[in-house]
């Protein structure tokens, strides 16, 4: 299942820890994910992917990712189908911190699918 | 795919075997399901999950379940997060025949709910996108 940043949850610990109810690999994300102020147990990483709209059952960075709020707020299935894609801080500011530079060729394709289809 | 109740569809024979494409899968299934009772057709136990509106392309005792039937009523996607969830017999006699961790999952996923009621948190807390350490998930 694909976010709509590009990421793909189905390649996420969280989201397969809790499809296949493998409750040792959720325990096992939450020791590694150590931050400064907090430290987080297998009930934070729980995760029922980004597309859904229930940021409760998200983890608490997916939960409050602002480009998923924008997505949902927009009502649009994929970043890729926004009209502000190009001129995107928010989309841009997220691939950076991710580094995933496939992710963002992908989306950049998809980007140019989509206005081809919308030129037709 | 997670059904209303908590099962992963895409855990189940009859699920994979319908998405996969796997007419053999469909047959041994139909087999292997068929009891004195009931007897079933690689076609009877065809299924498209449980979220699928339409009940016909179920395997035949989800299509009848009566917790698929109250959540899609009530509009609701996981039933862990009914308000109705701690007094409902339904789903609770539904998950006696759940695994330990698929329970535990659900217990978490309560537990999650029950932490943010009251609050508004992802929406006004939002998280920014900085640089620094990226967790590796």
């Amino acid at each position: 299942m694909m976010g709509f940043c590009g990421l793909d949850c189905s390649g996420c610990r969280c989201y397969r820890g809790t499809l296949t109810s493998d409750i040792a690999l959720l325990e096992e994300v939450a020791r590694e994910w150590v931050e400064p102020e907090r430290t987080h147990r297998a009930v934070d990483m729980m995760c029922l992917g980004c597309a859904q709209p229930d940021s409760r059952l998200l983890p608490p960075y997916c939960g409050t990712c602002s480009v998923r709020l924008c997505a949902l707020e927009r009502k649009i299935p994929t970043c890729a189908a926004c009209p502000d894609f190009d001129s995107c801080d928010r989309f841009k500011g997220l691939m950076r911190f991710l580094a995933e530079p496939k992710v963002e060729s992908k989306m950049r394709l998809m980007r140019a699918k989509v206005l081809e289809g919308e030129s037709r | 795919m997670m059904a209303f109740c908590g099962l992963n569809c895409a855990e189940c024979a009859a699920y994979k075997a319908t998405m996969g494409h796997d007419v053999a899968l469909l047959e041994e299934t139909a087999r292997l399901w068929t009891d004195s009772q009931n007897k079933y057709t690689p076609a009877d136990v065809i299924c498209l999950g449980c979220t699928e509106e339409n009940s016909s392309l179920l395997y035949a005792s989800c299509a009848g379940c009566a917790t698929r039937a109250c959540a899609m009523r009530k509009g609701i996607r996981y039933c862990a997060t009914c308000d109705d969830f701690d007094n409902c017999s339904t789903v609770k006699d539904l998950m006696k025949t759940f695994r330990p961790n698929v329970l535990k999952v659900i217990g978490l996923m309560r537990e999650r709910v029950k932490r943010a009621q009251g609050s508004d948190l992802p929406r006004k807390k939002r998280h920014r996108v900085t640089s620094g350490p990226v967790p590796n998930l």
